[in-house]
């Protein structure tokens, strides 16, 4: 089942506002969402997470309404935001914190297993399990923040910048997991992505954001091939807070 | 006569810290100051003389019942009041506890009247000789208590479920929430163990400060002073706080007079917020109140 949003308006601040947006996230797609800075690609996961309320519009997927659910609820349908800047527990172990991802679920055998799926995924989180989160460094961070997503054995995977501030060699390594992700456990991810080159080249389809509105849609190649997208992205920011 | 001062000291210094250690957790999880701590303790001290001298239950009955209301007490000034304004700033916050807070004095000075009551000695007070040196075996109680606690607590957030989320709440509350962490529930929860904390406190102290509804009135004052030298935030630096707390007055008390008793924890306060404003175990990176 897709995840779909249609007409999705919200009124975080002046700036970050969606102006009615509609799109969806095909079942074991990746999905990258562009635009330049202040757009409200990040505004749209936190609508979809529930950690913001629609003031408009509806949002589907499997068949339930989630625009009015919690952000509990909204895990608990399967979808699972990992937001931007990495935000793991500083002061927990790094098990603590993958713990902490599954903590709605109750199988305690599955827990152990994806626990060690993370583990393979990622052998450094193994390696650091007792370190403070805090104490990894920024690409051991961003591991671990999608292993704690992953922990909530999503169906969709919400990811916002997953490349920030990371050096090239990990942004590769990123990118190969986000893939990896998607073809073995049939994950839908709708990656949120500065780096609009690497993110269509593991997405199928793209969407492009101009100020709260969904100006360019396609596939992945389509969206490579138009100029539209890079000058899109590298316009000014727009929107001064 | 100082190694004896000592241990008294830490005696009551680990009852001052059982309210330091609420104050911490509740602040670190909600921004609130919790003015209303030390009357939790006040209620749990009367509701303790009503359960055990006037509906003569025994002493653990009393005890369990004790427990429990401090407990639902604490859980529906959360429900009531602190749910209501979670999201305002934190003097709002601050300000709406200084409310419970009057609103608990008023209404027990009304139901169990303004004068001070006794409260049974549960343990006896003849000293006991721990490597010759005389302490109340009271004191000893109070401090095997008041660890059996701390020992609680620490497994409580170290093995369980809910408390690791207390503690990630704590980091970052968003984060929390977006992992599918039950935010509303786990703060309930932490003004749960305030009660919990608040109903040993009380009992425990009741026998020393007798009752009445400014029984802890000067025992808040210290508890949030151990709560700063933890910087708000750290639970061993509250207890560390208020164990020095409670030797600082007992040494004072003992070689300048009980008059200055209350001004020690004045005078270390003010030290604290001057050289360690963030507390003695501070330096921690943490979000703005």
């Amino acid at each position: 089942m897709p995840l779909k949003l249609m007409d999705v308006e919200a009124n975080y601040d002046a700036c970050r506002a969606l102006k009615g947006i509609s799109f969806e996230v095909p079942e074991g797609s990746i999905v990258a969402l562009l635009g330049p800075n202040g757009a409200g690609k990040s505004t749209t996961l936190r609508v979809i997470s529930g950690v913001i309320r629609p003031s408009a519009g509806t949002i589907e997927f499997d068949g339930q309404r989630l625009e009015r659910s919690s952000p509990e609820a909204i895990v608990k349908f399967g979808i699972v935001h990992i937001p931007e800047g990495r935000r793991v527990f500083p002061t927990l172990t790094v098990l603590e914190n993958l713990k902490m991802g599954a903590y709605m679920r109750r199988d305690a055998s599955g827990i152990r297993d994806d626990l060690e799926k993370v583990y393979g995924l990622f052998p450094i989180l193994k390696k650091y399990a007792k370190h403070h989160a805090g104490s990894l460094s920024g690409g051991e961070q961003q591991m671990l923040a999608i292993g704690r997503g992953l922990m909530a054995r999503p169906r969709v995977l919400l990811l916002d910048e997953p490349s920030l501030g990371l050096s090239p060699k990990l942004v590769t390594e990123i990118f190969r997991i986000v893939r990896t992700i998607n073809t073995e456990n049939k994950t839908s991810i709708l990656i949120v992505e500065q780096n609009a080159r690497m993110a269509l080249g593991v997405a199928h389809y793209g969407y492009v954001l101009q100020v709260g509105k969904i100006v360019i849609s396609g596939t992945a190649r389509e969206l490579e091939e138009k100029d539209a997208v890079t000058s899109s992205y590298m316009g000014r920011v727009q929107c001064n807070i | 006569m100082f190694a004896q001062q000592l241990m008294s000291g830490i005696a009551t210094g680990s009852l001052y810290a059982l309210t330091a250690v609420a104050i911490v957790l509740i602040f670190r999880n909600t921004r609130t100051i919790n003015l209303a701590q030390g009357d939790f303790s006040m209620v749990g001290a009367f509701m303790a003389l009503v359960f055990f001298q006037v509906l003569h239950l025994s002493l653990i009955l009393a005890f369990v019942a004790t427990l429990i209301s401090v407990i639902v007490l604490a859980v529906l000034v959360e429900l009531l009041v602190m749910r209501k304004i979670r999201n305002a700033d934190w003097l709002t916050l601050f300000t709406a506890t200084l409310g419970v807070y009057y609103i608990l004095h008023g209404v027990s000075g009304w139901i169990w009247g303004r004068d001070t009551k006794s409260f049974p000695n549960i343990f006896s007070v003849t000293p006991v000789s721990i490597g010759g040196m005389l302490i109340s075996e009271a004191h000893v109680i109070n401090i095997l208590i008041a660890g059996g606690i701390g020992l609680l607590l620490f497994l409580f957030f170290k093995y369980t479920r809910a408390g690791i989320a207390m503690r990630a709440i704590t980091d970052d509350v968003e984060a929390a929430q977006l992992m599918g962490i039950p935010v509303k529930f786990v703060v309930t929860l932490t003004w749960a163990v305030g009660g919990f904390l608040a109903a040993f406190a009380g009992m425990l102290l009741a026998p020393i400060i007798y009752v009445s509804p400014g029984m802890m009135d000067t025992v808040l004052i210290k508890g949030y002073v151990g709560a700063v030298f933890g910087g708000l935030y750290s639970i061993p630096g509250a207890i560390v706080g208020s164990l020095m707390i409670g030797i600082a007055e007992n040494i004072a008390g003992g070689y300048l007079g009980a008059q200055y008793k209350v001004t020690i924890a004045f005078v270390m306060i003010v030290l604290i917020l001057a050289f360690r404003p963030r507390g003695l175990m501070g330096g921690q990176a943490r979000r703005e109140v």
